[in-house]
């Protein structure tokens, strides 16, 4: 690993325009993502968690360009990325959706979904592609006899695995994950988790992991960031987070998941109610109306970054 | 204790064209006051059948009880006429379905669904309705329910949604609610909120609770008994704290092997393959294609249901 970061976004900010009355008018923007800076190095998988409609998902979009930034700049190995267009061109960043369901087309036969960017990026001969493919999905745990199928002759998990073989199929440096496993059962879910760590030190990737759930984080994640209405409210390598975890809102969600172990009691209700609606956020600290520990000064003014360790950085005046 | 649910050697059938196929295979449970039970397997394993099955809502056809009971306040719900059953349904026995944008209804506001089953169980008067309504989404914690009431269901948040399906369910304060998956479509935060209002209710009210999950970190925190489902069939049956700290069938120590967990760092080692298809389904034991302890027998017959400190269905405990 270098001290260059693969990717870096740096202070990206996006807001959606809402349209409203006879004459289409601008009426109000939902800041979606707000002034967030996130470094990806090679072969590092970058955990991206927050509850749903914190803008994390925006963030994946922009991060593989699929989306563009209303502000900031998005940085490939050193080089700035003047439009999306190049960013989708240079084929280096790919992207697994969550709803394997939806993700495949339902006319197109297994064959031509994983086959489809090569032949867009006019990688190799119609030979070349098609034993490309067949490999690729015994990479992935299918065989090349499911080539000539439909995808809704798959369950789940083999879809969510046709998702994975096309989104390798170019060789990309980056993955960019989109609660891939959330749709998935228990027993699934691990198959797909365990195949994307084997795929990860086969074809040193990295990957920017987006999920609500912080255990499947924690298995395959090695720095985690925590998103709360747009902002990045924690970041941390994964030892620091969930040993000392910093900012109130990364503590809620910790002490929300369920452990499968009835002696462990899930410790009393930290988050009351829901998180607020984007299009007019609370004053302050974003967080403040429902933080346990909130003082005075959070529903006036907004947190910087502080660094805490090396490994950890935290938005909120409790550090400061 | 006397069970307020006792079901016994419940066996439903669906009759589809390629012939019978068993989805739920003659399966014994009780549940006792106060309690609750989870049923826990993976997606087409015969979990919510069962719970469908209890109220009587099958879709027919396909789908009939063929063999065995369920037995409530001494009456057996299988034999009863729709007229009785509809008099049960919501108002004894009650549902929270897992989608909640596709269980409310998006035509009506969501205080006359709540009141709809009260009118029809309880034959209350206007007034009593509007107050009762508002007391049920006060108990489930909807801020300003006096202006609530009056929205329509796009106008709820998923889990403001779900909350309102739990009053639907408690709204004629029920002695059993089946759960089916009801947090599954929500985040940790809110899921957290919705399983302590259900454990809130068991002990205060000692509502009976059925809990169809996926996830055994739910099962953990909020039920006392469990039963492992596995095409149709329950491997194994206990206490919440006996199974999970010491799975008996290789099929649970599967599903416990394959889940990320946060109070401890462990490799995860999944269940290979998947569910096999209800209309195919293997000779002898169902999981053995998938087990990491078959033996010559497991292909071959059926294992018998061994008692030790609960009950499983394997051979590897039959001596």
């Amino acid at each position: 690993m270098t001290d260059q970061a693969y990717l870096c976004l740096d202070n990206i900010s996006k807001a959606y325009p809402l349209k409203e009355g006879t004459w289409i008018k601008t009426t109000a923007w939902l800041r979606a993502v707000n002034n967030v800076t996130l470094n990806i190095f090679r072969g590092e998988t970058v955990g991206l968690v927050g509850e749903s409609g914190c803008g994390k998902s925006t963030l994946g979009k922009i991060a593989c360009g699929l989306d563009k930034p209303t502000q900031g700049e998005v940085i490939l190995s050193g080089e700035k990325i003047g439009s999306t267009n190049d960013l989708l061109k240079s084929r280096k960043i790919q992207m697994i959706f969550q709803d394997p369901f939806s993700s495949l087309n339902p006319r197109q036969k297994v064959r031509n979904i994983v086959s489809e960017p090569m032949r867009i990026h006019k990688l190799g001969s119609k030979k070349e592609i098609l034993d490309r493919t067949s490999s690729l999905l015994e990479k992935v745990g299918l065989s090349s006899i499911h080539m000539p199928r439909y995808p809704h002759e798959f369950s789940g998990g083999q879809r969510q695995r046709i998702a994975i073989a096309r989104a390798i199929s170019v060789d990309p440096d980056m993955v960019v994950c989109d609660e891939p496993v959330s749709a998935l059962d228990v027993s699934v879910q691990a198959q797909i988790l365990k195949l994307l760590k084997k795929l990860q030190q086969d074809l040193n990737l990295s990957y920017l992991f987006i999920s609500h759930d912080l255990s499947v984080v924690k298995y395959l994640c090695s720095r985690i960031a925590v998103m709360y209405l747009g902002e990045l409210v924690e970041i941390a390598a994964k030892k620091e987070l969930y040993t000392t975890p910093c900012h109130p809102y990364t503590r809620a969600l910790l002490a929300a998941v369920p452990v499968p172990d009835p002696a462990i009691k899930s410790r009393a209700l930290l988050v009351k109610s829901e998180p607020p609606n984007p299009l007019s956020p609370p004053p302050g600290c974003h967080f403040h109306p429902r933080c346990p520990e909130k003082m005075a000064i959070c529903s006036r003014k907004s947190p910087g970054l502080t660094h805490i360790s090396p490994n950890q950085s935290v938005r909120c005046f409790l550090y400061e | 204790m006397q069970p307020v649910l006792e079901i016994n050697n419940l066996t439903t059938t669906l009759f589809l064209k390629k012939g019978p196929v068993r989805a739920v295979d003659n399966v014994s449970l009780t549940l006792s006051q106060g309690k609750s039970l989870a049923l826990v397997g993976e997606s087409g394993c015969g979990k919510t059948m069962l719970a469908l099955s209890i109220l009587g809502l099958i879709p027919s056809p396909p789908g009939r009880i063929t063999s065995g009971q369920v037995v409530f306040a001494g009456r057996d719900l299988t034999s009863l006429p729709e007229r009785d059953l509809r008099a049960i349904r919501g108002n004894d026995i009650s549902m929270i379905f897992q989608e909640p944008m596709s269980a409310l209804n998006p035509v009506f506001r969501i205080g006359a669904q709540i009141s709809e089953t009260l009118i029809f169980h309880k034959k209350l008067t206007k007034n009593q309705v509007k107050s009762r309504r508002i007391e049920l989404l006060k108990l489930v914690g909807i801020p300003a329910p006096e202006k609530r009431y009056n929205d329509f269901p796009h106008q709820l948040s998923g889990g403001m949604r779900q909350r309102i399906i739990i009053a639907m369910a408690l709204a004629c304060s029920p002695r059993i609610i089946l759960a089916d998956e009801p947090t599954t479509a929500l985040d940790v935060t809110i899921q957290a909120q919705i399983l302590d209002l259900i454990k809130d209710l068991q002990e205060k009210s000692k509502t009976s609770t059925v809990l169809i999950t996926h996830d055994l970190g739910v099962v953990a925190q909020i039920c006392h008994e469990m039963a492992v489902m596995y095409s149709g069939r329950i491997v194994e049956h206990g206490d919440v704290a006996e199974i999970l700290s010491n799975p008996g069938h290789p099929y649970t120590r599967g599903l416990l092997n394959s889940l990320p967990r946060l109070d401890r760092d462990k490799d995860l080692s999944p269940i290979p393959g998947t569910v096999p298809e209800i209309s195919s389904l293997p000779q002898g034991c169902h999981f053995h294609p998938r087990c990491p302890q078959r033996m010559d027998i497991c292909s071959k017959q059926d294992p018998p249901v061994v008692e030790s400190k609960s009950k499983i269905r394997c051979w590897l405990y039959n001596d």
